[in-house]
């Protein structure tokens, strides 16, 4: 995918992280980014939006990461990872981790389903998923790629790469125009 | 029934459930490592409140204002649907006729808790007024 190197040049890295993924993790890069729009004198309105996307985009990374056995070792370039950039217009989120094969086909479809939707049909979503009471079997709400769409308010871009017959490498690009 | 107090951390809510002052309070930041463990104390609490409030009201007894209060400043997607069951049931609460409104605190500046107040509030059907603070 060439959103990898899009824009390389013009690019400033606030958070570059690669490792496992955990609640203690997700918080110390939470502290970090609270340091960073201190630091850059950020909009509290900007800062919250990009603590959302920064949450709810971890928080799905560490939910499929627990389904992985711990002991796999397929090399470090497979490792999650985690990087928050900015340019003179946007901040851009890309977020990489493993995933079973089996979970490709669930990602892909939530995500074309956000991209489909307008802001008016996303809202009306999220007010359907939030009322029905239901929790996904890993304790989540099911609302996380709604909060992504609805916050980012542009097309999220996501890869697969597969890695072996059992894994696959997703990678998720959101991007939040200041 | 007793009052159920939960301290914050930095990453989880300041919680009052006080049925003497009627006041029910959250403050802070709501991102709990299991938001179900977290919350079921809290709807458990409000669903006894409920039954308890039901029968003071079958059994005509005298109807008393609520003070409902909202004072988060992160919240996420988890929390919102364990706050939006909380809302459910302060909803059938107000059904019986208990009159409250919703107070929801956001900082100055702060668009986007403004913006997810104003949601629960359209997607509960209750109005919330907004205070924005300094």
């Amino acid at each position: 995918m060439n959103f990898y190197s899009a824009n390389i040049s013009e690019q400033q890295n606030i958070i570059d992280y690669k490792g496992a993924i955990s609640y203690d993790i997700i918080n110390q890069l939470l502290k970090k980014l609270k340091d960073e729009m201190y630091r850059l004198g950020e909009k509290l309105v900007t800062y919250k939006r990009i603590l959302i996307l920064m949450v709810e985009t971890l928080e799905n990374t560490s939910k499929y990461m627990d389904s992985i056995p711990g002991d796999i070792n397929l090399g470090s370039q497979f490792l999650p990872f985690f990087t928050l950039s900015r340019t003179n217009c946007s901040y851009n989120i890309l977020s990489g981790n493993l995933v079973k094969k089996e979970h490709q086909a669930i990602i892909q479809q939530k995500i074309d389903q956000m991209n489909s939707l307008d802001p008016t049909e996303l809202k009306k979503l999220y007010r359907k998923i939030i009322s029905n009471g239901q929790f996904t079997k890993e304790g989540g709400a099911g609302l996380g790629f709604i909060e992504i769409a609805k916050t980012s308010n542009s097309r999220i871009q996501y890869a697969f790469e597969k890695v072996n017959e059992s894994y696959v490498f997703y990678t998720i690009n959101i991007e939040l125009t200041s | 029934m007793n009052a159920l107090i939960i301290q914050s951390t930095e990453f989880t809510p300041f919680i009052s459930l006080n049925p003497e002052s009627r006041i029910i309070e959250f403050e802070g930041v709501s991102r709990p490592e299991d938001v179900s463990a977290f919350y079921t104390p809290v709807i458990d609490w409000i669903t006894d409140y409920e039954s308890d409030l039901y029968k003071i009201n079958v059994s005509g007894g005298k109807k008393f204002e609520l003070n409902i209060l909202f004072k988060l400043s992160y919240f996420n997607s988890a929390s919102a649907k364990m706050i939006f069951l909380i809302l459910e049931s302060l909803s059938r609460i107000r059904k019986m006729g208990y009159p409250f409104n919703i107070e929801w605190y956001y900082e100055e500046g702060d668009d986007q808790m403004y913006d997810d107040g104003y949601e629960l509030s359209e997607a509960i059907d209750i109005p919330f007024n907004f205070h924005a603070t300094s």
